[in-house]
């Protein structure tokens, strides 16, 4: 069974309600996933850390089975989502925490240890550039392959419209193109992730996390960048080599202008990393997370 | 309503295909190409002004509308420009007309270019409505433009995609198509209607869809071949002021680098349906044209 352990609950966090699966004892690490998936995304890692670590596992908002955010671009700017993060952790007690972020949720990481400087001790991205990047290297073979984040960005109801037609076919089709080893997907957890997306309401949040991507991210990340502002914890990036390809520019000096204190990790796995190199992943989270207490 | 009034209907089977035409007037021959998502109704208005002075033949084409839509290869030639070209030149044969004017709109326009180049002797003058060459547009992606023109990423997804997704409701994305793209509500029921009859069909998806993947494709081999390769024919270029492609390029300077003889051409005041949406104006720039 997934999560054997975990507690679940369900918090209501600035009128928005976030499911959310708790285990484990010692400094927290929060853990958050990304399109087009849910919490189940950490069934592997999550398990792996919670011997050593407070592991807390939450649907983002909008997505799984979180709901109560309104579908816009402004509320699903990563500088809200991000706040959103942080009313969580307050209520949970949980001050200073590790965060590991998967593709959206690695947005909403790296925009919450900018917004919310000394609240994360430690961040791992994974499999992402900031936002801000990924547009500016955008030429045609890079949107030929994420068509995705022109199409979901279009004004409403064209993508809503589109993908709801069959969201769950949606989401397949996405694993299936993202995916660099399908067999090591869980079908129950690809499933669930399909199962999400036939709610319209899960649809319409991705659609307004996307839209946010196209313009009020971008202009949030220019405006730090402008400012020379940086994340100022240990910033561990752990890459998809069947993914995220390095064409030019190293992956690794890219977060570098991002952050002062960046290692990296690539793993010969599809996007999917906490999935098809879980153990790998996890090894990787409790090293990086532990040197901070071994620090001490 | 009755649209081509006095036009002759023709269905002519060419190498590769079968071109519905309708054509009438009398004079020199035009040839009209319509562009996506519609059909050569969109020509409407035009087709009975320029038949006053013109021999008017207004192409369906491949794919679209009333004509054929051959089986796709998986390098998607059937559907390159080059194809639906040769489909035009030997229609045109079949009218009994060799030297002729072409005006294409959108995807009619990227076909008139291909037949400007692929078939010399044939066309004599080259009117392109809301388009820059396809390898310029593609080769200048940045944000801005991707995100505007993102069905070019959206259509050429692999097969079956975005066929399922617009095949779910098309004529949501046929009006969305239309709404989003034009400056102006200017499409009445009717017309509309009769889009949709196409365009409803899952043939007709399917083979707008290999449009644009020939485009991301074999018709770039093509066109790269063809670099720094000009036309001897004059070019007007024609596009809409509230529209996309003016933002982004500088049209006639764009333009110049594709032929020797005279580029002329400005925005006209409306979105992206220049023939709809500012029939008069595109009438009185294409007049003057056609007729020197």
């Amino acid at each position: 069974m997934m999560f054997d352990g975990f507690d679940t609950r369900r918090i209501v966090v600035d009128g928005v309600d976030v499911p959310v699966r708790t285990a484990g004892s010692g400094p927290p690490v929060l853990l958050l996933h990304g399109f087009p998936q849910t919490h189940t995304a950490w069934h592997q890692v999550a398990p792996a850390l919670s011997g050593e670590f407070t592991v807390v596992v939450p649907d983002l908002p909008g997505y799984g089975a979180s709901r109560g955010l309104e579908p816009t671009a402004e509320k699903f700017a990563k500088r809200n989502l991000a706040r959103l993060m942080v009313g969580l952790m307050d209520t949970l007690g949980h001050g200073r925490f590790a965060l590991a972020g998967h593709d959206r949720g690695a947005r909403i990481g790296y925009r919450l240890a900018l917004d919310h400087p000394g609240r994360i001790t430690r961040f791992a991205p994974i499999d992402i550039l900031p936002t801000l990047e990924v547009w500016e290297a955008m030429n045609w073979q890079a949107a030929l392959g994420s068509y995705h984040w022109l199409l979901l960005a279009q004004p409403a109801p064209l993508p809503e419209n589109l993908v709801g037609a069959d969201g769950p076919g949606y989401v397949r089709h996405l694993i299936d193109r993202w995916a660099g080893h399908h067999d090591r997907l869980d079908p129950t957890a690809v499933a669930a992730y399909a199962r999400a997306f036939a709610d319209p309401a899960v649809v319409a949040a991705a659609c307004a996390d996307y839209r946010a991507g196209a313009t009020l991210d971008v202009e949030h990340d220019r405006v730090d960048r402008d400012a020379g502002r940086k994340i100022d914890c240990p910033v561990l990036l752990i890459w998809a080599r069947r993914y995220l390809k390095e064409r030019g520019r190293r992956h690794l000096d890219v977060w570098r202008s991002w952050a002062e204190d960046v290692r990296e990790l690539p793993l010969d796995c599809g996007h999917f990393v906490a999935e098809e190199a879980a153990q790998d992943c996890a090894a990787a989270l409790l090293s990086f997370f532990s040197e901070e207490y071994h620090a001490r | 309503m009755i649209w081509f009034d006095g036009f002759a209907v023709r269905d002519i089977t060419t190498s590769g295909s079968v071109v519905r035409v309708r054509v009438g007037g009398v004079g020199p021959p035009v040839l009209l190409l319509h562009g996506h998502p519609e059909t050569h109704l969109m020509w409407r208005h035009l087709a009975p002004e320029l038949a006053q002075r013109f021999t008017v033949v207004a192409a369906d084409l491949r794919g679209y509308g009333e004509s054929g839509k051959p089986p796709t290869t998986a390098d998607h030639a059937p559907y390159s420009k080059r194809s639906m070209a040769l489909d035009m030149a030997e229609v045109m044969t079949a009218l009994g007309q060799d030297r002729f004017a072409v005006v294409g709109h959108d995807r009619g326009g990227r076909v008139a270019h291909r037949l400007a180049r692929d078939h010399r002797n044939r066309v004599a003058k080259l009117a392109v409505l809301d388009i820059c060459p396809t390898l310029d547009m593609y080769e200048c992606t940045d944000m801005a433009f991707a995100r505007a023109y993102y069905h070019w990423f959206f259509l050429i997804q692999p097969y079956d995609l975005p066929e399922r997704m617009i095949g779910a409701d098309p004529a949501y994305y046929l009006r969305s198509k239309l709404a989003s793209s034009a400056g102006s509500d200017v499409f009445p029921v009717e017309v509309v209607a009769e889009y949709l009859r196409h365009y409803a069909r899952p043939e007709t998806i399917h083979a707008i869809c290999e449009d644009y993947r020939a485009s991301a494709g074999i018709d770039l081999e093509h066109d790269r071949a063809d670099r720094g390769r000009l036309l001897d024919v004059p070019i007007l270029a024609l596009w809409g002021a509230k529209g996309v492609v003016g933002r982004t390029f500088d049209v006639l300077d764009v333009w110049r680098r594709y032929t020797t003889e005279e580029v002329s051409g400005a925005p006209l005041p409306c979105g992206h349906f220049l023939p709809e949406e500012a029939p008069e104006a595109t009438l009185a720039a294409l007049m003057p044209f056609l007729e020197t």
